[in-house]
């Protein structure tokens, strides 16, 4: 059986770093002009301490959101010039757009057609019968639904080489939010969060220089929890403009729902999306076995915020360089694990996985 | 603007009037109401309360202990433990009854 190959895999973070702390005098500012919001402003300071970030991106600068009011406009023209900065990356890389026959992009930030897909196959000249396909709504899960599409199509002998393109634009999409109503708790705190970013990669047959990982065979496990629809919610006032929303039972459900996946994981290495600290701090208590695995999360999150569906490979890119991919030869098994709206499990993992990063 | 001394010195009898309420109110409210909770017990990295229930506690603060926060005294040292919480709010309300005898 013939191996599958991940190559050029590249992280693009969005054009703009700002500070934690500005992002929150800026919500502050916004807030202020509501009366009604009063008692959720007074609560920023501690959020945004407490979300542990230094910094988040966004890809259109913080004066530009601020004198636009094309929201929709703004944010879709956002994630594609996000998404063309990282299919650039990975053509610098050394792959060629002609040689592209099938183009995966999962994002939740855009919205509308022509596809996101179509709209970089045309601009990059792909093949004209390139498969080009689009994962949308899956969230912080975009990328382990995104590898396993693509792979299929790979593995199948439907295409020979797929670009796989995991793009969101989260942080600007609320920072350019015009508040005409007081946010809630929950969606103060996915505000907080919310970061721009892009992370891409080739999946192919042949072997490449380019490789950084290489394995056996995909699979992906999902598991959607029940009764928690209503908790992950991204709701649309009147103005057309929605906000993401985390409700507070996530953190009662996490350790029951996803405790045990993780304990009983098979040996090897483990990107874990980070979706945020308090989460993330109970699956480091509850699994020691998966502590370094946390951290790193946890260090992805500080660095750069919650990337939505980007991030689960920002953090395997970090793994690959890390000490942790010493996992990879004990175990042979890459997990990429991510939750998803829903809420969603959801844990692809990569078996007799071989690791290539230099 | 309003700004607390949190004086070390202050007498552990008048800080920790305020521990018995909170403690009660955190364990029934987060804790299900079977768990104990020491003064010392760290409350955010735990995760006994977070961003979503802060919110909770500043309200169960102002309606039942009488004790208004200002906002920049919301941050996170300030919540760490019960005695933090406590202690300020000793000094927050120490700081009412002066304004208010004065």
């Amino acid at each position: 059986m013939s191996r599958v190959h991940l190559s050029s895999l590249v992280t693009v973070a969005g054009a703009h770093t700002v500070p934690q702390a500005a992002l929150g005098e800026s919500m502050r500012h916004q807030l202020a002009r509501l009366p009604e919001a009063a008692g959720v402003a007074q609560m920023i300071t501690f959020v945004y301490a407490r979300s542990d970030i230094r910094a988040r991106h966004l890809e259109l600068a913080p004066d530009e959101l601020e004198r636009r009011d094309d929201w929709y406009a703004l944010t879709n023209e956002a994630t594609f010039r996000l998404a063309c900065r990282a299919l650039d990356a990975v053509l610098a890389a050394g792959e060629r757009a002609e040689t592209l026959d099938g183009l995966v992009v999962v994002s939740s930030s855009y919205a509308g057609f022509p596809a996101l897909s179509r709209r970089l196959q045309d601009r990059y000249r792909l093949p004209t019968a390139a498969r080009c396909l689009d994962l949308t709504g899956l969230g912080c899960g975009g990328s382990t639904q995104g590898l396993e599409l693509a792979d299929s199509l790979v593995s199948r002998g439907t295409c020979k080489k797929v670009a796989l393109i995991c793009v969101d634009v989260m942080g600007t999409f609320g920072a350019a939010r015009r508040h005409l109503r007081a946010p809630t708790m929950s969606q103060l705190v996915a505000h907080c969060l919310a970061s721009d970013g892009a992370a891409a990669l080739v999946v192919e047959r042949e072997p490449s220089p380019r490789c950084v990982l290489s394995y056996a065979r995909a699979r992906l496990r999902t598991r959607l929890w029940p009764g928690t629809l209503a908790l992950n919610d991204l709701t649309a006032d009147a103005d057309n403009q929605p906000l993401i929303a985390v409700g507070k039972d996530i953190r009662a459900r996490l350790l029951p729902e996803v405790a045990p996946l993780l304990e009983q994981l098979e040996p090897g290495l483990l990107a874990m999306h980070p979706g945020g600290k308090a989460l993330m701090q109970l699956l480091r208590a509850r699994c020691p076995d998966h502590a370094d695995a946390a951290e790193l999360a946890m260090a992805t999150l500080r660095e750069h915020g919650n990337l939505g569906a980007p991030s689960a490979l920002w953090v395997l890119r970090r793994a690959l360089s890390s000490e942790l991919a010493g996992a990879l030869d004990r175990g042979g098994r890459c997990h990429l694990f991510a939750l998803a709206p829903g809420i969603v499990t959801t844990l692809l993992t990569l078996e007799g996985a071989r690791s290539h990063a230099a | 603007m309003q700004t607390i001394n949190h004086t070390p010195a202050l007498s552990s009898t008048t800080a920790d009037r305020f521990l018995e309420p909170l403690s009660r109110f955190i364990i029934r409210e987060f804790l299900h109401g079977d768990a104990s909770l020491t003064p010392e017990t760290p409350l955010l990295e735990w995760g006994v309360i977070d961003s979503m229930t802060i919110i909770d506690v500043i309200v169960f603060i102002s309606e039942q202990l009488g004790v208004r926060v200002p906002d920049e005294e919301i941050r996170p040292d300030n919540f760490a433990t019960l005695r933090a919480l406590s202690r300020m709010l000793a000094a927050l309300d120490d700081a009412a009854r002066v304004r208010g005898a004065a």
